[in-house]
């Protein structure tokens, strides 16, 4: 399988809004495996939105399961989410956020520490769960992406922007 | 391409950067990095600037007079020798250090001392404080070679000499 090209900032097309997922077809399932197999050959790989690849359905998909973080208490493991709504949120997290789309930033960014989320799952059923902390964290980054906005958006303050470690050659 | 830090401190009023950045348009620099900030009521702005254009500290000092003398700032300008700008960038590994206790002399020079003598960077540093409690926040650099253990040996007797509290913690960031 091929990975996908994913599209970084300031390419216009991480900001265009992403469509409902109607049909869970064949063509559909085909497309999510390819964007799977993307995120798992990308570095941390613990998320990925169909807009990333210039897809503009309301894909995601997150696995919270494959990274260790002080927050990580509870995840579901590997979950396509299409349509996802959060119905229901509280509290609050700061996570230094990155992104394979803003891949010279990384920030400090403000979400909600608890949500309920209802989405469709890979077959077109409807499912409702909740989860928190970094799990929480990760699908509201995902979900940002359907919209159009970068974790770019929602940087907590002038001192939370950080660019990105480089390495001297 | 030619580089300057500037320098530019006043009593805090609106349009500061406006007027400072103007000058800078208008003569088509440009800003690579910076830092402007209010400390109590005075407000302080670090800038590196770039430009093609040959032209002297003294000459670009001139060009500033006007907002200087119009914002009552004292502005200083020097120029950055090309063999020591460099790209930004973070070297070692990145941590965040956070002290916190009731305020006495010394906590910021000696946390610094101890961060000093270890070959520990500092590359961001701000202090906040009220009567009863002093914050430092910074974040550093550690070089390769640092005896974690040895470390916080010494941040222990740090906390118990001057009876604060002293957290470290790795910063890291997930790519999502």
């Amino acid at each position: 399988m091929e990975k996908f090209k994913i599209l970084t900032y300031p390419d216009e097309r991480l900001k265009k809004i992403s469509q409902p997922v109607q049909q869970f077809d064949r063509e559909f399932k085909d497309f999510v495996d390819r964007l799977l197999y993307t995120m798992r050959n990308s570095p941390a790989g613990v998320g990925i939105a169909a807009p990333q690849v210039n897809r503009h359905i309301q894909t995601i998909i997150v696995d919270a399961s494959q990274y260790k973080h002080k927050h990580n208490k509870l995840n579901h493991g590997l979950m396509v989410l299409s349509n996802p709504r959060i119905i229901a949120h509280d509290g609050e997290i700061i996570i230094r956020e990155g992104c394979l789309s803003v891949p010279d930033f990384t920030g400090n960014v403000k979400r909600h520490y608890w949500i309920k989320v209802e989405a469709e799952d890979i077959n077109g059923n409807t499912i409702t769960f909740d989860t928190e902390g970094f799990e929480a964290v990760v699908i509201q980054h995902e979900m940002d992406h359907l919209i159009g906005k970068l974790f770019l958006d929602r940087i907590a303050s002038p001192k939370d922007l950080f660019r990105r470690k480089v390495y001297k050659k | 391409m030619k580089h300057f830090i500037i320098t530019a401190v006043g009593e805090d009023r609106p349009g500061i950067v406006a007027g400072i950045t103007k000058v800078l348009y208008e003569m088509g620099f440009n800003i690579e990095d910076s830092a402007m900030t209010r400390l109590n009521n005075e407000f302080a702005v670090m800038l590196i600037v770039s430009t093609e254009e040959e032209i002297s500290e003294d000459t670009l000092k001139e060009k500033f007079s006007n907002v200087e003398k119009e914002k009552n700032l004292l502005i200083n300008i020097r120029k950055i020798p090309e063999e020591i700008y460099r790209e930004k960038e973070e070297r070692g590994e990145v941590y965040n250090i956070i002290v916190y206790g009731g305020d006495k002399p010394g906590i910021v020079y000696k946390v610094a001392k101890l961060l000093a003598d270890r070959n520990i960077n500092i590359s961001d540093l701000r202090t906040e404080k009220t009567p009863d409690i002093y914050v430092l926040i910074a974040q550093v650099e550690f070089p390769e070679n640092l005896n974690l253990e040895d470390l916080q040996q010494e941040i222990e007797k740090l906390k118990d000499e001057l009876n604060i509290d002293i957290s470290i913690e790795k910063v890291e960031s997930v790519e999502m």
